[in-house]
């Protein structure tokens, strides 16, 4: 591994040299970008159409044509779709945001697997905490 | 214009000396003076929002004092700007004066927290004597309130300012990266930081003291409601719950600094298996710092808010819920007991192969124990909540993590008894204190491991026999193996020699007022004795008198080291630079260490524990027939 | 620190990790941070799933706020997200030598972090009043004494405000570094563990965002 020492400011320490291939490009950022956007639309919407808490997509009240139609199918959904189902689908999709951001901005995918190690132990600790906190009677 | 304005502003900041020496603690101390005084005017009991107000003007002030914040903003502008400081030429400040300076070399930084946690040692443990006062005799000397104050605080300092800025800050700051080569920390600023986080933790804490209302008094774990109730007597538990939340951060960046310093800068030859045990200690204790104590600031967040807003997270009657508060405090709290444990097993597994001229026995073993007790540490929380409203079937996967976890303790045991046997040993004062580790860690354990059956916790929770346990473990453990750090390392750090007579002295009068201060209290907590009442039933008295003489006897015999370090600072012989012909690194050098710790850089070629060792005893033949040929 | 001294200790090290101290020291901190919020979200959701149906409000006191703010809150998660692949974006352009579009996607960066922070001003002001109108609460935090949600609300959004406001600071002083010119191609650690730091603030919105709004 080529490193080198610099002699300014932070950077008195090996560093690593970033090939030009090292990690994403440009427009592989920004094809995540507009995922995570629309990920964030299609959570959004599932939530308005299943829990009823919201108007039709995102706050927005829907135009009367629309309007029987999301009435439907929200009490079909609140009727027959469990709390349950309805929280795992919503992380899901939060996961699978996250994971992008991590892999992809945060360059997770690309650095060496200790990192991998150091970030993952945190969240298997921490659902430890939860579950024991969430079976409290 | 501009450019008067910044020539002005830089020549100010030039001109302040003060920069130099810990312009922070100075102006601190002034304005938390005001900000008490500011309280005090307000009158006997602050309503909420006096309260709030004068903890935030509180934390405020403590943190950043005026002067810090104006030199920080006109340096930035200034830095930015690209204006020059004509900073005096003064130079680094020498001698005393470099304890009191926001110095970046991890040496000076070990002996601030040296003398920072000392400082507390003293405080807690007239704390201690204080409760032991009360519970001499039957009947009150002082007022409820007042020994709940007392044993809140005593707890509070002991394990947040004495043992693990001691065992952390002061000997693995000082001396990890001495022992892996290298010549500082991965992170020198970080590090300055780190401590000077502790202190105005430490100031906030006393502070509470002079606030009307006293101190914190809901016991160091603090639960809700009582802390909630307790917040409403004054500011006192609101400085505590902020105090924790600052000298938390100090811990977690401290962690962080000698993770990456283990990690990226151990000399060349010194390979992981190669490391000291003691940097093997401090290494999983950073791992348990990091993650854990991030759990306890949620919690303190939680509980502020729930102080100073009256938010309702603990309150069942608003849907809120005390257990949550358990659950969060004591996933932080179980892993920092190990934290305040693991660095004392890797002091003495530095002296006892020193002192029985003998390898240390089972090195892989010993390196794969901590690392057990590192993982196990953060499964077995609960088992302090047995007899809160925990789920019942959570409570028996708790149990045999609990068990499990004795397991790698009693490894480390078995380890240092087969380091001494057939050993050549010296029994000086470190050496007995690390031999009284053993023994008394052991009487601590096997109570420990009695409390974790289910069953018995039951009988046990709250009585006295818990506190025997985290006593026999926490001073018999912990204090023992700093008193044989100090001793051990005092020549390396300071430069002198220790008196070796008056350490002696300081072991027996220290050994026997433990064990007479501590031992009844596994009888009167099983005879049903509770913890934390200022009161008890009459015939609990003899025993408790004893225990008070002994505890006093403990406290005074403290008195014989502070004279002994006063004695050695004055009188005290030289320090040659490897007094004990110890094999690790730091005694290869000069005591104390030059600025970049080693002249030239190391190479290691040996094992950390290498004595020539001629066994007493003839090896087996290698072909011995096997029975039944 | 002598920096002769420096490279001749450096010179003569174990391999280490491979990975430069700055970036594991980072990571390791994060994995902290990970701890601090996630310890936090799971005490709100514990508090949210109190299965005495007499004292959990939680969902009772959600309802008209997120119908209210939820759009205001998905903008909120979209200038995050946006100002995360300003970022890497700024990464990139340096990398590739642009010193320019560097600082353009930088100073972009800072609007999206002020924005965030402005919105979420909104976002309180908003659910204040809203307590207010529907239930009767008292204004600002002192709602929260009522209710579960506003304090587990505020307290979340709050902490992770706080650490918004902190990269915006952080981000300063990254763009001065950045108009001095001190980044290079070769050189530019300090947007890299900025950057770190900011995608983690997004992370922990995007969770916080699913759970206070949606579940």
């Amino acid at each position: 591994m080529a490193t080198t020492t610099i002699s300014k400011g932070l950077a008195e320490q090996p560093v690593e040299h970033h090939d030009a291939h090292h990690g994403g490009s440009f427009r592989l950022y920004w094809v995540i970008a507009i995922i995570l956007l629309l990920a964030t639309v299609l959570e959004v919407g599932l939530a308005s159409v299943l829990k009823g808490e919201l108007e039709c997509v995102a706050g927005i009240p829907c135009p009367p044509a629309l309007a029987e139609t999301f009435e439907q199918s929200n009490a079909w959904a609140i009727a027959t779709i469990s709390d349950g189902v309805v929280a795992g689908s919503m992380m899901t999709i939060a996961i699978v945001k996250a994971a992008l951001v991590i892999l992809y901005y945060m360059h997770l995918r690309y650095e060496k697997k200790l990192l991998w190690v150091i970030f993952a132990i945190p969240f298997g600790l921490v659902s430890l905490l939860a579950i024991a906190m969430f079976l409290n009677p | 214009m501009a450019k008067t304005v910044r020539t002005f502003l830089s020549q100010f900041l030039g001109r302040i000396p003060t920069m130099r020496l810990g312009v922070g603690v100075v102006a601190a101390l002034v304005l938390m003076s005001l900000t008490i005084s500011i309280t005090y005017a307000q009158g006997e009991v602050p309503t909420q929002e006096q309260n709030m107000a004068g903890a935030v003007l509180g934390i405020f002030l403590a943190l950043v004092g005026l002067g810090m914040l104006t030199v920080v903003l006109i340096g930035f502008v200034l830095w930015a700007t690209q204006t020059k400081i004509p900073f005096l030429p003064q130079g680094e400040p020498q001698g005393i004066a470099r304890y009191f300076s926001f110095s970046t070399d991890h040496k000076v930084i070990g002996i601030q927290y040296f003398w920072t946690s000392f400082a507390f040692f003293i405080l807690g443990g007239i704390m201690a004597l204080l409760v032991r006062w009360e519970l001499a005799l039957p009947g009150l000397f002082f007022t409820t309130t007042q020994y709940n104050q007392f044993f809140t605080m005593h707890g509070t300092i002991m394990i947040f300012f004495f043992i693990i800025p001691m065992l952390t800050g002061a000997f693995g700051n000082y001396i990890m990266p001495l022992q892996i080569g290298t010549f500082d920390m991965a992170f020198p600023k970080l590090n300055t930081l780190s401590f000077w986080l502790l202190v105005p933790g430490g100031l906030l804490m006393l502070a509470s003291y002079f606030v009307p209302g006293g101190t914190a008094q809901a016991g160091w774990t603090a639960y809700p409601p009582l802390s909630i109730l307790a917040s409403k007597q004054g500011p006192g538990q609101l400085l505590w719950g902020i105090s924790l939340f600052i000298a938390g951060w100090s811990s977690i960046v401290g962690g962080m600094n000698f993770l990456v310093t283990i990690m990226n800068m151990r000399t060349k030859g010194m390979s992981y298996f190669r490391m000291p045990l003691f940097t093997w200690n401090i290494a999983v204790t950073a791992v348990l710092q990091v993650l854990g104590t991030a759990s306890f600031a949620a919690g303190l967040v939680l509980q502020v808010m729930a102080m100073t807003f009256d938010f309702p997270f603990f309150d069942p009657v608003r849907g809120g819920s005390p257990l949550l508060w358990q659950h969060v405090f004591w996933f932080y709290s179980h892993p920092a007991v190990y934290i305040m444990i693991l660095p004392a097993f890797g002091i003495i597994s530095e002296t006892i192969p020193v002192f029985s001229r003998k390898p240390l026995f089972g090195y892989r073993a010993l390196v794969f124990a901590t690392c057990g007790i590192g993982v196990l540490s953060f499964v077995v929380w609960a088992h302090h909540m047995f007899t809160s409203a925990l789920l019942p079937q959570l409570r028996l996967p708790f149990m045999l993590t609990t068990m499990l976890i004795a397991i790698p303790s009693g490894v480390k045991i078995f380890n240092w008894l087969g380091t001494m046997a057939f050993g050549k040993l010296t029994l000086n004062t470190s050496m007995l204190f690390s031999l009284a580790l053993v023994s008394m860690f052991v009487i601590g354990g096997i109570s420990g491991v009695m409390m974790g059956s289910i069953p018995v916790d039951i009988h046990l929770h709250d009585t006295y026999f818990v506190v025997a346990h985290i006593h026999y473990v926490l001073f018999g453990g912990s204090a023992f193996a700093i008193f044989a750090g100090i001793y051990y390392w005092f020549p390396k750090m300071f430069g002198k020699m220790l008196d070796e007579r008056m350490g002696i002295w300081h072991f027996w009068l220290s050994f026997i007022g433990f064990n007479l201060a501590f031992l009844p209290m596994h009888a009167v907590g099983a005879l049903g004795m509770p913890r934390r009442y200022a009161d008890y039933a009459p015939e609990f008295t003899e025993l408790n008198f004893v225990i008070t003489v002994g505890a006093f006897l403990l406290g005074f015999a403290q008195l014989i080291l502070v004279a002994n370090m006063a004695y050695a600072f004055a009188k005290g012989k030289q320090a040659v630079d490897n007094p004990w012909g110890a094999r690790t690194l730091e005694w290869m050098t000069s005591s104390p260490p030059p600025h970049h710790n080693f002249e030239e850089p190391l190479t290691v070629e040996h094992d950390p524990y290498d004595y020539e060792w001629n066994p007493p005893y003839k090896p087996l033949p290698e072909t011995a027939p096997a029975v039944g040929d | 620190m002598d920096i002769t001294v420096a490279r001749k200790f450096r010179a003569n090290q174990e391999p280490g990790t491979g990975i430069s101290n700055d970036k594991l020291g980072m990571w390791i901190f994060l994995a902290s941070e990970v701890i601090f919020f996630a310890a936090l979200i799971s005490v709100v959701v514990a508090l949210s799933l109190n299965p005495n149906e007499e004292v959990n409000l939680f969902r009772e006191h959600r309802e008209p706020y997120a119908r209210k703010a939820i759009i205001l809150a998905t903008t909120n998660t979209f200038v995050l997200i946006l100002s995360s692949v300003f970022v890497v974006s700024a990464i990139d352009a340096i990398q590739k030598g642009n010193q320019r579009m560097m600082k353009v996607w930088l100073w972009l960066t800072l609007i999206g972090g002020a924005a965030f922070l402005y919105n979420q001003g909104q976002e309180w002001a908003e659910l204040s009043h809203i307590l207010h109108e529907e239930f009767g609460f008292a204004e600002g935090f002192a709602g929260g004494t009522e209710s579960l949600f506003a304090a587990a609300f505020y307290t979340a959004t709050g902490f992770h405000g706080l650490h918004v406001a902190i990269g915006v600071a952080l981000l300063l002083y990254v763009l001065v570094r950045a108009h001095r010119g001190d980044f290079t191609a070769r050189r530019y650690n300090a947007i890299e563990m900025f950057g770190l730091y900011w995608h983690f603030v997004d992370l922990v919105w995007i969770i916080l965002f699913t759970i206070l709004y949606l579940i």
